[in-house]
């Protein structure tokens, strides 16, 4: 049941209208919830909805464990019982095919044909992001950042959440536990800011996103030769298919929590407003990042240690978070483009300290818009990177843009129908997000005088009606 | 109690969202203005391309009419067997001293009874003086199109979907069901594909500096070689065409697109589309027998003209394009034929020999 589907609609109208009626009574409000929240997970595929209630049985239990345990060492150990039983779930469903025909690649290299199989294994959708925000508990539980609850059924709607289960945001177990242990303020501004929220994640995935994939696929799904024009035109489409793509998803996943009365994070701040790969990072997925760093990055030492300790650090952590996103050598590989890119930033940060220069004073002197532009490139360089099927396209790739610097005619004439459509949209969205950074404040158009949020909001409806795809395409963070 | 009520009624009208409120009342403003100017429907009816954008460019040609009737008029209706097969500008040359003009209202598909009976609520109100449909025997024998369901749809076929339909294919169906519903109360929705392209045509003419001075209404133009008919008549194998759970709900919206024609005044006449003669080998020749058995009853019961391939002209393979459409000869016969049948038949009077 996609987002951006009638199906989708109905099942949320409804499952509001009952939560409406249950005002009061949050206990039943959280059953109810509990309840759509499986629904909507087995409407995908009801043979993982027992994968889900087993991850959850295992952490429920696990987090109370490790609770009530007295020593360190018992409490250490529960700990890494329920991390190795999530990663294993993650490991045999998302990589254990990775990993066997990688290491069938190797030992071919290294001359030795050992015969294997590929095991046919469906990745359950949004198990990535259920399997890491279940973990949140455990490991909040064990630094004492967060009590158990006893209350099974909170915890399991915890996990199952429906707006944030298939792709996030990575909810903590201390921010959104609470909320559904308490009742909800249902106010009618909640409900207004959730349905805008609902309604520019929607324009940003079906007018922007699913428009630009007709300029990005061609490219990426095609077969050799490559044409270097080609290839940049599309890297470009595709950062911001990405991203309106992934923050449309968390937009109305926030927008259906608000209506509801709860409180989600927002996953992205202007990630394209950033200057370094740093603040790329601290605007990009937040909540991934910052999971990545609370638990993997600080858990392994942080900043603490030598600084070959701290880039060794960095390095693992943006490895894993590359590998995170799929079982492919071109996401590690995107993971060490990050990891090298912070290293080096840190570095010439230190370099310019050491002149007595601020980290950014020589470039500050360019100005902030050429900073971002220059910074922009950085950041497509990754998304082809990401974007690439393999290692060998990502490298057949790099070398159209160097050295077969031509637009294909086939790519020409698709062009002409979809480019000017992507141009106005990328437009209507940079004109929004300027409107956000200047205010800081990502629900600027709210606060616009009314006659002017009528326009608008008149505005994006015609071209969400006029240009929406509405052939109901996946969200691409749903295949992570 | 009634004022308590008005006032917290009030109280919360005046609580909703001004934008959002304003920005809908934008919506449908702009909407009713822009639907209701002449010169945005010439505007897609002058751009509209054939086969891709048939839907709009007839409700177009719907929206143009005159509402004073200065001359007959005869609308051509059907699957895009009707936009190819007649050359609309040689029959209105033809009857232009008959004070009559005809309309080309062709629909790309199977142009299925299903599809025509939701067309006579918008067909209807224009008053035409004779309706021609033109079924094939695709139209009654082959499974109904939902995709072409947004673009004609009428909440008058929803009864007759849970009379002759599964309950479990209207429900694994049931999407297009609400894009019908939603396209039938937003025009813009509706004609989305074909508004970006036509306005992406017209963009792309202004900037060259060219403008179209007439419609296309023919999206065929290559002869198909032999090989293709080989082919298709082995694909086929004898089952291109057979009877399916929608040929009974083909023939009752059949029934009742005859009868709204005829209780509103006009004449009907429904004329067997010409097909490439190898198109019989692809299904069963029993089917062509039910065909014309059912339109001769249907004829004599509701009171219309049926004229079967028999009484039209001999058509052969060099005719055609593919097993539906005609060439630019087979176009020729066709147009003639019904030229000639209209003024012999006297469905249109013209004044002797003004033709």
């Amino acid at each position: 049941m996609l987002f951006n589907s009638f199906q989708f609609a109905i099942f949320f109208i409804t499952v509001f209208i009952l939560y409406l009626l249950l005002k009061n009574r949050y206990r039943w409000q959280n059953i109810l919830l509990l309840l759509a929240s499986y629904t909507f997970y087995g409407a995908w595929d009801w043979r993982f909805v027992f994968l889900l209630v087993g991850t959850t049985v295992l952490d429920y239990v696990f987090g109370l464990k490790i609770h009530r345990a007295k020593g360190q060492v018992v409490r250490k150990l529960f700990l890494a019982f329920s991390v190795f039983c999530n990663l294993l779930v993650l490991g045999f469903f998302k990589y254990l095919n990775f990993f066997i025909g990688s290491f069938h690649q190797l030992m071919l290299m290294l001359g030795v044909n050992i015969p294997f199989h590929i095991i046919n294994i469906i990745l359950p959708i949004g198990l990535s992001f259920y399997t890491f925000q279940s973990m949140t508990y455990t490991i909040d539980i064990y630094r004492r950042q967060t009590e158990p609850t006893r209350n099974f059924l909170d915890y399991a709607l915890f996990v199952s959440f429906f707006p944030v289960l298939i792709a996030g945001p990575i909810e903590r177990a201390r921010y959104l536990l609470p909320q559904i242990r308490a009742p909800r303020a249902l106010s009618l501004s909640n409900f207004y800011d959730g349905c805008f929220l609902i309604f520019w994640g929607l324009f940003e995935k079906v007018a922007i996103a699913d428009n630009l994939a007709k300029i990005v696929d061609p490219v990426f799904l095609a077969r050799q030769p490559y044409y270097g024009a080609d290839v940049l035109l599309a890297t470009y489409a595709f950062a911001f298919q990405i991203f309106c793509d992934f923050d449309g998803y968390s937009n109305i996943a926030r927008g259906l929590s608000k209506c509801m009365g709860f409180d989600i994070m927002a996953n992205f701040n202007l990630p394209y407003f950033a200057k370094n790969p740093r603040e790329f990072w601290q605007r990009w997925n937040i909540s991934l990042s910052t999971w990545i760093r609370d638990y993997v990055y600080i858990s392994m030492g942080g900043n603490r240690g030598s600084e070959l300790t701290r880039y060794r650090n960095l390095m693992i952590t943006m490895l894993l978070a590359g590998l995170w996103h799929g079982s492919s050598w071109t996401f590690v590989l995107w993971g060490a483009y990050w990891g090298f890119l912070i290293i080096l930033n840190n570095l010439w940060g230190k370099v310019c300290l050491k002149a007595h220069f601020y980290a950014d004073s020589l470039i500050s002197k360019l100005g902030f818009a050429i900073r971002m532009v220059f910074f922009f490139q950085v950041i497509c360089v990754g998304w082809l990177i990401f974007r690439a099927q393999s290692v060998s396209q990502l490298i057949n790739m790099v070398q159209s843009v160097t050295g077969n610097f031509a637009i294909s005619q086939s790519y020409s004439s698709i062009l002409m129908d979809v480019l000017p459509v992507g141009l106005i949209m990328i437009s209507v969205l940079l004109a929004i997000q300027i409107a956000q950074y200047v205010s800081n404040n990502l629900l600027v158009v709210l606060s616009l005088w009314w006659p002017a949020r009528s326009l608008l909001f008149c505005m994006l409806l015609f071209l969400l009606i006029l240009f929406g795809a509405d052939y109901g395409k996946p969200f691409i963070y749903f295949q992570f | 109690m009634v004022n308590r009520l008005f006032i917290s009624s009030f109280k919360i009208i005046k609580r909703l969202p001004k934008a959002a409120a304003g920005s809908l009342t934008l919506f449908i403003v702009i909407n009713a203005i822009v639907l209701n100017l002449n010169c945005v429907w010439q505007l897609l009816y002058l751009y509209s391309n054939p086969a891709s954008d048939d839907p709009i460019r007839m409700e177009a040609q719907l929206h143009l009419m005159p509402h004073e009737k200065e001359k007959y008029r005869v609308f051509l209706t059907g699957s895009s067997q009707t936009r190819e097969d007649f050359d609309i500008g040689y029959i209105n040359n033809q009857f232009s001293n008959c004070s009559a003009i005809y309309y080309n209202l062709g629909l790309s598909g199977n142009a299925q009874p299903i599809r025509m009976y939701m067309t006579t609520d918008s067909m209807l109100p224009m008053r035409p003086d004779i309706v021609i449909y033109m079924p094939f025997i695709g139209s009654l024998y082959s499974n109904y199109d939902y995709t072409s369901m947004p673009y004609n749809f009428e909440e008058k076929i929803i009864p007759l979907f849970f009379e002759y339909v599964k309950p479990d294919e209207i429900y694994m169906k049931g999407e297009y069901f609400l894009k019908s519903i939603t396209g039938k109360y937003l025009p813009i929705y509706r004609y989305r594909d074909s508004i970006k392209t036509i306005l992406m045509s017209y963009f792309g003419d202004t900037f060259h500096g060219t403008y179209r001075s007439k419609t296309e209404f023919h999206a065929y133009t290559n002869n198909l070689p032999d090989q293709y008919f080989e082919d298709e008549v082995r694909k086929a194998g004898g089952n291109k065409y057979t009877e399916s759970p929608y040929t009974d709900f083909n023939k009752k919206c059949f029934k009742l697109f005859a009868h709204e024609i005829i209780n509103s005044g006009a004449r009907l006449v429904v004329i067997k589309g010409p097909t490439h003669p190898r198109l019989m080998e692809c299904f069963s020749p029993s089917l062509d027998v039910a065909f014309d058995e059912f339109f001769d009853q249907q004829s004599i019961e509701q009171g219309f003209l049926y004229i079967s391939q028999e009484e039209m002209p001999h058509f052969v393979p060099a005719d055609f394009i593919d097993f539906t459409h005609l060439n630019d000869f087979g176009i020729r016969k066709m147009s003639k034929y019904l030229c000639d049948y209209m003024y012999h038949s006297n469905l249109i009077s013209c004044d002797s020999g003004s033709r």
